[in-house]
């Protein structure tokens, strides 16, 4: 690649080619002209958090040329515990970054082998335009672990176009996993539909409580007089939180 | 509640004094100058020798329980005095009599010479709540004794302290590097002066978490005995060796219990104790988790359980992503609440409710881009559908059931609880951590004279400089006691994009303002 094209691809905003990996290449391959991004990124502040993961606390990551180099650290990361800073710092970088990486958010959101890295990226399409967020939610809603699933209906429903997600998240309540079904009980009460109440009612009977107090949360979201006479019977339910937010509904 | 005299004559019913036999003609008995030998665990390190003075036996040592015995009158002379101690298996304790140690759990008699004066013995505990028996007879010339007394020996609990007492000293960490902290000191200094000291941080890997290293208690003894107590915490990280270094010394001890890899439940800002209630004259300590989610070190927990006297209760804090009890509520000293305090409690309602009366087109500047919140003003932030479920949803499952359950515990009643303005976002995965700086993380600095809560500049306004612009101090102003003076301090960077705020940064050492002896059921 001539001095030129390093350059160009350089100060590109976005991905240049279809191939989101090559143009990551190549933005890295253009620090050997320019070496400001790649210092840049070296000279982040990575701080252990109260919690004690790491997460990258520092202004220059708003900075676009960053973006693919920051993809580059994931992907080059071998240790797990390093690849959540830059997983979450990408995850806080893809609501405003050029919808043209969707693709490799996408694809690293429901293939990357760090379940917490997915967990990250998952998380950043809740604010991604729906046209970034849509790929990437639905593969990882489609992922084998039940996590993911997990986190991929959560997201949905956190989204400003949760109502785009609800034949996903129907779909999402026969999931073999309680902890999904849980999620997408809760996402489909915040995508505001009331059209799901009638999906939701049988939640109510499911066998784990996380899901039946989410279904008890969202059939009161979605039409509180119509919930009322539905989780009545909850208000024994053997969870305390099932019964208590049940009482509350019907009181 | 019982004080003063009526456990005087208690402890005297078991300091039993008596002659026996046809020796009762002593025409008066041996008598000793306390009823109970009330001490402190002797863990500090007074003689500046490395670790605790109870090691090196010193018949001098300061945090010895004194007490005076003086000898009976008697037609029949004393051929000498014998002391028996009784211990409980596994408990330890000292008697020093003229300088020398002549008691221990293996020495567990002695004679000693007649005396014709009064004479001092010393005690020496090497724990807490211990208890024990001396006993002191005069033999004269028959092989029972013409007189004796039995005089119960016992430590206190160690006390963990709580918002109403006195700050002695208050302290963060000084952060030059990295991610600095000028504005946070200065607050901190400006308001305190002298009562506030940093930690450099370049000591300590600017780990500038200071609540979660440590948890500073205390033990009392009638005499002005005091040993200060910090439980150091199995968290290690970069304050590890802060307690030893810095805060051990004369009348300041260093304990840890527990061991193993630390979760972030063992960090002490998941480690706090409300104001005195009914039945619980020292508060009640508090701590989060939740069935199958403890703190590692479970020998702490345990062992603050089996003392009782501050009777701990589990918070579910699992839903944030520290999972610690500071992130959302502290208790205040207020001197015109019913029992002198009020619980600060998070709402996320009352935060929609500022939000929603604000100018929508209010620049966040603090709040805008990927390296904070990614909110450029009020109108993105009350129009993200999402943060509000959110929110909604923390208030209804955890914020709501927890102030009921606070309510059941502590018995607290409505007007006891002020409500304050918090929001908070998905920060690791579904768990939450505070959008808007948590005030309620909040840190209690009472003196005599002035009591200044120290809370995290909330930001919710364009001109950074301007308090007085900000709905959200003003709210909380408005919301909490007018005796207190309030500091919001910029944590911005240092603390509140690393998920902490102001008490997550902040320790101290208080003076304890009660005797746990003269409490009733202390001395049981």
């Amino acid at each position: 690649m001539s001095w030129l094209l390093l350059f160009a691809a350089s100060t590109m905003a976005g991905p240049g080619s279809a191939d989101w990996r090559a143009d990551v290449q190549v933005a890295v391959e253009a620090c050997a002209t320019d070496r400001a991004p790649c210092d840049r990124l070296a000279d982040l502040t990575i701080r252990v958090t109260r919690a004690g993961w790491n997460r990258i606390i520092d202004d220059r990551i708003a900075d676009p040329a960053l973006l693919p180099l920051l993809l580059d650290a994931l992907l080059r990361e071998p240790d797990p515990d390093m690849q959540v800073p830059y997983a979450e710092a990408l995850g806080r970088l893809l609501p405003g970054a050029d919808p043209r990486w969707g693709v490799a958010f996408a694809e690293i959101a429901s293939t990357h082998p760090s379940a917490a890295v997915r967990r990250h990226l998952i998380q950043g399409f809740r604010r991604a335009p729906l046209q970034v967020a849509s790929p990437g939610l639905r593969a990882a809603l489609a992922h084998e672990d039940l996590e993911t699933r997990s986190d991929a209906a959560r997201v949905m429903g956190g989204h400003e176009q949760a109502a785009s997600f609800v034949p996903d998240l129907r779909g999402s309540l026969a999931d073999p996993s309680p902890p999904v079904r849980a999620s997408a009980a809760r996402a489909l009460g915040w995508a505001g539909d009331p059209s799901v109440f009638g999906d939701l009612t049988p939640m109510l009977a499911d066998p784990d409580p996380s899901v039946r107090l989410y279904a008890v949360m969202s059939l009161g979201k979605l039409d509180p007089a119509r919930a009322k006479g539905v989780v009545a019977p909850l208000v024994d339910d053997p969870a305390r939180d099932v019964a208590r937010l049940a009482e509350r509904l019907t009181r | 509640m019982r004080r003063g005299g009526a456990w005087l004559a208690a402890a005297l019913s078991l300091a039993a004094c008596k002659g026996s036999g046809s020796d009762r003609v002593a025409s008066e008995a041996l008598q000793v100058s306390t009823p109970v030998v009330i001490g402190i665990a002797n863990i500090d390190d007074d003689a500046g020798k490395g670790g605790r003075d109870w090691r090196h036996e010193d018949p001098d040592d300061p945090d010895l329980s004194r007490f005076t015995v003086t000898p009976g009158r008697s037609a029949q002379p004393t051929r000498f005095v014998r002391l028996a101690l009784d211990l409980p298996a596994g408990q330890r304790m000292r008697v020093y009599h003229d300088g020398a140690m002549v008691l221990d759990h293996q020495t567990t008699e002695v004679l000693l010479p007649p005396a014709r004066e009064p004479f001092e013995l010393a005690v020496e505990f090497r724990s807490f709540n211990q208890e024990g028996a001396l006993t002191i007879q005069e033999f004269g010339l028959s092989d029972a004794p013409h007189s004796e007394i039995t005089v119960p020996l016992k430590t206190g609990p160690l006390l963990l302290s709580h918002h109403l007492q006195p700050s002695e000293y208050v302290t963060a960490m000084d952060v030059d590097l990295y991610w600095p902290n000028p504005k946070f000191v200065a607050g901190y200094e400006a308001s305190l002066g002298s009562l506030f000291e940093t930690v450099p941080g370049s000591a300590y890997d600017y780990d500038v978490w200071m609540q979660d290293a440590v948890q500073v208690g205390y033990q009392t003894a009638p005499g002005g005995l005091r040993v200060d107590v910090v439980i150091d915490s199995i968290r290690g990280r970069g304050l590890a060796d802060y307690a030893t270094d810095v805060l051990a010394g004369p009348d300041v001890a260093v304990e840890m219990w527990g061991e193993g890899e630390a979760n972030t439940l063992d960090s002490f800002g998941n480690l706090e104790v409300s104001p005195p209630v009914e039945g619980f004259p020292f508060g009640r300590i508090y701590y989060g988790g939740r069935p199958g989610f403890m703190p590692v070190a479970t020998e702490l927990f345990d062992f603050l359980e089996q003392q009782e006297i501050q009777a701990p209760f589990v918070i579910d804090t699992s839903w944030l992503c520290v999972a610690h009890v500071d992130e959302i509520m502290a208790f205040i000293p207020d001197s015109s609440a019913p029992r002198g305090f009020r619980l600060v409690f998070t709402d996320t309602d009352l935060a929609w409710q500022i939000l929603d009366d604000m100018p929508p087109q209010t620049l966040l500047s603090r709040y805008d881009g990927p390296a904070n919140h990614n909110y450029t003003d009020v109108a993105e932030m009350v129009a993200d559908l999402g943060l509000r479920n959110l929110n909604d949803e923390i208030q209804a499952l955890h914020l709501d059931p927890i102030l009921a359950q606070l309510t059941d515990e502590l018995d607290l009643a409505d007007d006891e609880i002020i409500r304050i303005p918090g929001l908070f976002e998905e920060a690791c995965g579904s768990l939450v951590a505070a959008l808007i700086p948590g005030m309620a993380n909040l840190y209690v600095a009472n003196q005599p004279d002035r009591t200044r809560l120290f809370l995290a500049d909330p930001f919710v306004r364009t001109d950074l400089k301007k308090q007085d612009d900000d709905p959200f101090i003003h709210a909380v102003a408005d919301a909490l006691p007018n005796e207190l003076e309030l500091v919001f301090l910029d944590d911005w960077e240092t603390y509140h994009l690393g998920l902490g705020e102001v008490h997550c940064g902040t320790n101290g050492i208080r003076t304890p303002t009660t005797d746990w002896w003269t409490i009733e059921g202390g001395l049981e």
